[in-house]
């Protein structure tokens, strides 16, 4: 077991929960295992031949990683790794091959010119989003091999560049040389960095921004900005397996980088199948042997056969190979069990005295005036009002498709208005962005809850302790704390749609949001499990002095925890006071009940 | 003067066959979402038909009656790869595989072209004289090209708005779920939408046969050249495929005489980024391409 | 006529709807009501094959239905009309409507989209318009259109009046009320309950994923556990 620190938060956990510790995932095991023996066992063999194919196939295996890295955990569709592969090992070529530098430096210089250019790549990354992506990447791992000639002053053209490192390939160890070793060790430490990506909070981030970059918006980050880390940890692993290319082959030529080699790698990811961690492993090895040795006699029927071979195993396995066999397993189990969560250690929760959030003491948490927003001919918000006091639950209800979600969009930033203002804790935020405004405190959940189904529900809810900013949140800590053990074994699939809108406004309690938005929270609740919800939101507001806006349908829900409320219609408000005038008022029971004029 | 005109119209020329493929990926794009790497690959099968299928002093007859042909097969080869393509996008959450079936297919055809015809460049003689203008003399496939491009862009605009069938292609393309709750099929009009990008772009790849370059590895640059062209159009947008062919056409020659033949995908490279940076949904376009 | 029995779907591996069935006969208009979430949606969408489900029966004129595609189901009579307004918006009215009467012969599409013109006049008027230009009632009164001329047995109707005033219903009701006439079994859903109730035959609460109370509308409309849930008062 390898143990680790958690995450990149600035807080640490307090000190009587168990330190996380990090632990191989099965996949990357069989990984660690099948790299040791496609090195080991043509070592042993004593052929030079196998294990070269086999040292190659290794660092085509480290940049399949950093594709499935890309494609996967950031959700980047890039055919830019070829293009970060060739010009590090160019680099190395030009720099120790053809000026005579020593290796070491000319390493670096590789290393340096191939992140530069995935860096390169996170720049239209930044703006456009899928297969646009996909095509400036192709066009860019096109262009580069044709620079690669047409600079031939600099890089020595179509004659290519000679790199002997002798020593490099001298046996050591059970007849592996140094450069097997170190490849080898490469490509197991690639594997093991990107399984353990994923249990810290930027691998968390990163499959967020990459699956709902709203939701990583309202969770205040900028789904940019981990993405263009992605394309950094990317170019560094492909740029040291495009190093290590050069004193491999003993030699450099512009072909050997044409742009069929960035369109394999994405191939090996998604046939081996993406998301898994084995799966460039499996794809690479796959896509590399059937047509470089079963058909090593048939030249000609290389490329059909690697062709043949991708698209079959893509129709037959749509989830790619590894994919396909987890999913298997996964059916043959027995029918899920439905889990819920259980409230009760946050009910049960010790509250002190607590003096910092008085600092919003009076002013209203939300003042929206005069608010308008129109979609072509809809008017969704028609001059509306509203003022929310600090530490209060304010309820804001109104018929389907009134503007109540609208509203939402609008003071979490999502949406802007076409005329009026917007304070949020006093700053108005008509223009800020809206990773600036869920800064400021607010937290929000959907009508659709946005849970992510490939993390558990524990990881889930982590993504809200991960953006907590609050430096001391000892007593919510350990009660969250008592939920991580059941919860890290339950997956999202488990969970009722009603249950997922509790995870969601518990994810949305541990950002440690002074404000929290709840769009329909306790629609399919039964009437228990609405008697525990009213109880943690009377709770929330008296003790963790949060302020709460509650859009529910659920009236009689409203009538009983709602201080003030506002009544919306076709995008205006019709009604506003406490729970006893509202529920009176016959305009209000005519829009609920929908009578017709008498 | 003169290098100015032959940039110019054979720019203009080279250009309308990018239009062309900018056209054939729009149609299948709007109707299924899916954007067809191998669009090249059909593009110059359609030169290889006319390069084994078109005799050496053809009549101007033979050669229309051949150009329904190669079209009409393209749109069959177009048709099955649409089949291949969306069969596994029902069953699986992997939603990526369209893009590996449209790279496979497009590895299959150059791997078949290289077995069959080996790596040598193909030619294509067309039956018509080279017109002479501005001072320049022009072969003909520079004429037809673009005539041909605005032909197809009015035969879509007419099949979309006056026939059935047409505009239930278009309604796919603007809310899926309404058009399945219509009774549309939508399956098999993705597939209609495939052959008919298909019978586009054979019939451009045989027209232009003769301007164009027909190896095994070719491919890629019409591809990225007609990728490039819609875009600066605004994906979707048939009109501004009409724009943006020439002006990549143009760019990219003009980079060619004055720079180099390895130039001109850099070139188109940059239009790209360019046109990304500060317009991403293109001249026309309405769907945008902007990032969150 | 549309018969389900047992039915059981929802997204992903737990189910939203559990046992439910019903049954709507020609010329019948069947309200369904409950809170949101609580399955009403996700029940027309598995009967119009949106959803595939995990157990049970929809029948459609006594043809088994169940998990077919949602373009033939809807070639084979059944219509579901989102809510939302959802039109083409970039096809004119004409032509959003012409997409609906792909079944039919020409002469009986003239009849039906002269007789849904007559109730929706503002349509005619802007007949040759995209659907784009149009205000979100006209949009909904454009959907449901599209649905008429199809000559449908089975409508199910989702929330017409959805981002849109009360006033929207009156003329969007008759139209229901004429289509159930001609003897086509409506099933649909409303917010506005008193108006809906009004309109249909007979209603049917849903609550959590099954049905827990059917009836006449005059019963449902005098339950008071019904207003209950809508206005929230105690009962």
């Amino acid at each position: 077991m390898v143990t680790g620190t958690q995450a990149s938060t600035s807080r640490p956990y307090p000190q009587s929960k168990p330190r996380g510790s990090f632990k191989l995932a099965g996949e990357t095991w069989i990984g660690v295992i099948f790299i040791i023996a496609s090195i080991l066992i043509p070592a042993l063999s004593g052929s030079d031949y196998w294990l070269h194919i086999f040292l190659l196939l290794n660092l085509y295996m480290v940049v399949s990683i950093c594709q499935n890295l890309l494609l996967t955990d950031a959700g980047q569709v890039s055919f830019g790794q070829g293009a970060v592969f060739g010009v590090a090992a160019y680099t190395v070529g030009i720099f120790s091959g053809l000026h005579g530098f020593p290796l070491w430096l000319g390493l670096l210089a590789g290393l340096a010119a191939g992140i530069a250019l995935g860096l390169l790549f996170a720049l239209p990354a930044l703006r456009v989003k899928g297969f646009y992506l996909g095509f400036v990447t192709i066009a860019a791992a096109t262009v580069m091999p044709e620079m690669l000639n047409a600079f031939s002053d600099i890089t020595n053209g179509i004659n290519g560049i000679s790199l002997r490192v002798r020593w490099m390939h001298e046996s050591w160890l059970l007849g592996m040389s140094p450069l097997a070793l170190l490849i080898g060790a490469l490509t197991i430490v690639t594997l093991i960095a990107h399984n353990y990506l994923r249990t810290t909070a930027l691998g968390r981030r990163m499959r967020v921004a990459a699956l709902s970059p709203e939701t990583a918006l309202t969770l205040g980050y900028r789904p940019g900005v981990v993405r263009s880390i992605a394309f950094l940890v990317a170019a560094i692993g492909t740029s040291l397996a495009g190093v290590l290319y050069g004193p491999l082959l003993g030699f450099l030529s512009p072909d050997a980088f044409h742009f069929d080699l960035s369109i394999f790698f994405f191939f090996a990811v998604i046939v081996g199948g993406s998301g898994r961690l084995l799966g460039p492993l499996v794809g690479t090895a796959i896509l590399y042997l059937v047509p470089n040795v079963l058909l090593v006699d048939l030249v000609e029927y290389r490329l059909l056969g690697y062709g043949v071979t991708a698209l079959l195993i893509m129709l037959l396995f749509p989830d790619g190979i590894i994919g396909t066999i987890v999913k298997q397993i996964r059916q043959r189990k027995t029918a899920i069990r439905p889990a819920s969560i259980d409230l009760r250690p946050l009910l049960e929760m010790n509250f002190p005295k607590k003096d910092q959030r008085a600092a919003h003491a009076d002013e209203p948490a939300v003042a929206v005036k005069d608010a308008r927003r129109q979609f072509g001919q809809v008017v969704a918000l028609n001059n509306v009002d509203l003022v929310v006091k600090p530490r209060t639950i304010h309820g804001l209800v109104g018929p389907n498709g009134s503007g109540k979600t609208t509203l939402l969009n609008v003071l979490t930033g999502l949406n802007r208005l076409d005329g009026g203002s917007v304070y949020v804790f006093g700053v108005k935020a008509n223009h800020l962005p809206a990773a600036g405004i869920a800064q400021l405190g607010i937290a929000r959940t959907f009508q659709t809850p946005r849970i992510f189904e490939d993390l558990t529900v524990w990881e889930n809810l982590q993504l809200g302790l991960d953006a907590n900013r609050q430096p001391s949140d000892e007593m919510l800590l350990a009660a969250f704390g008592k939920l991580r053990q059941p919860l890290s074994e339950c997956w999202p699939e488990q969970l009722s749609h009603a249950q997922r809108r509790m995870l969601e406004l518990l994810r949305c309690i541990g950002t440690g949001s002074d404000l929290l938005l709840l769009d329909e929270p306790a629609a399919g609740l039964s009437g228990e499990e609405r008697t525990r919800f009213a109880t943690l939101l009377r709770l929330l507001r008296d003790e963790l002095h949060l302020t709460v806006v509650l859009v529910e349908h659920d009236l009689s829900l409203v009538w009983r925890l709602a201080d003030e409320i506002t009544v919306l219609d076709a995008g205006a408000v019709v009604a506003r006071g406490n729970a006893a005038e509202v529920k009176e008022n016959p305009a209000v029971q005519k829009l609920f009940w929908g009578e017709r004029d008498a | 003067m003169d290098e100015f005109f032959i940039i110019l119209i054979r720019g203009i020329g080279i250009g309308a066959v990018y239009s062309l493929v900018a056209v054939s990926f729009n149609i299948v794009y709007q109707s299924s979402g899916i954007l067809n790497f191998a669009q090249g690959h059909m593009l110059i099968l359609g030169g290889v038909f006319a390069s084994i299928f078109l005799p050496q002093h053809a009549s101007v007859l033979t050669w229309f009656v051949l150009l329904g042909a190669g079209a009409l097969c393209l749109a069959i080869l177009m048709a099955i790869q649409g089949y291949i393509t969306l069969l596994p996008l029902k069953s699986s959450v992997e939603q990526h595989s369209w893009l590996i079936t449209t790279l496979a297919v497009s590895v299959i055809i150059s791997a078949l072209i290289l077995i069959t015809k080996g790596p040598f460049t193909l030619v294509v003689r067309d039956p018509f004289p080279p017109l002479r203008a501005f001072g320049v003399v022009t072969p003909a496939a520079y004429v037809i090209a673009p005539v041909l491009a605005i032909t197809a862009c009015l035969a879509l605009r007419w099949f979309h708005s006056r026939t059935l069938i047409g505009l239930a292609m278009s309604a796919l393309s603007q809310d899926l779920d309404a058009a399945k709750a219509a009774g549309i099929r939508v399956r098999r009009l993705q597939i209609l939408s495939f052959a008919i990008s298909g019978l586009v772009v054979g019939a451009a790849g045989f027209s232009a046969g003769s301007i164009l370059t027909i190896t095994p590895t070719s491919p890629i640059n019409y591809v990225l050249n007609g990728f490039v062209a819609a875009v600066i159009g605004g994906i979707g947008s048939n009109a501004g495929a009409l724009v943006g062919g020439p002006l990549v056409g143009v760019l990219s020659m003009w980079a060619a005489y004055n720079a180099g033949g390895e130039y001109q995908n850099a070139v188109s490279l940059a239009l790209l980024v360019i046109i990304l940076m500060f317009r991403p949904q293109g001249l026309f376009g309405r769907v945008s391409a902007r990032q969150v | 006529m549309l018969e389900v029995q047992g039915l059981c779907s929802g997204y992903g591996r737990l189910p939203v709807l559990q046992d439910v069935s019903l049954s709507v006969k020609p010329g019948e208009i069947v309200l369904l009501l409950g809170p949101n979430g609580v399955g009403k949606t996700t029940l027309m969408k598995t009967i119009a094959g949106f959803i595939k489900p995990s157990k049970g029966v929809v029948r459609l004129n006594n043809a088994d239905i169940t998990g077919h595609a949602p373009e033939e189901i809807a070639r084979n009579g059944l219509r579901l009309v989102f809510e939302g307004h959802r039109v083409f918006p970039e096809l004119t009215v004409a032509d959003n409507i012409r997409l609906g009467g792909t079944r039919i012969s020409r002469a009986e599409f003239m009849t039906r989209q002269e007789r849904v013109l007559e109730l929706f006049p503002m349509l005619r008027q802007k007949f040759r318009q995209p659907a784009r230009d149009l205000s979100g009632g006209q949009q909904q009164m454009l959907a449901l259109s599209q649905a008429f001329v199809a000559k449908p047995s089975v409508l199910l109707c989702d929330e017409p009046s959805t981002g849109l005033a009360q006033a929207i219903l009156p003329p969007i009701f008759r139209l229901l009320s004429m289509w159930a006439s001609d003897g086509a079994a409506i099933l649909m859903i409303e917010q506005y309950v008193d108006q809906g109730l009004a309109l249909a035959d007979r209603g049917m609460v849903m609550e959590r994923g099954r049905i827990v109370l059917e009836g006449s509308s005059a019963e449902i409309s005098t339950n008071p556990k019904v207003r209950q849930v809508y206005l929230g008062t105690d009962a």
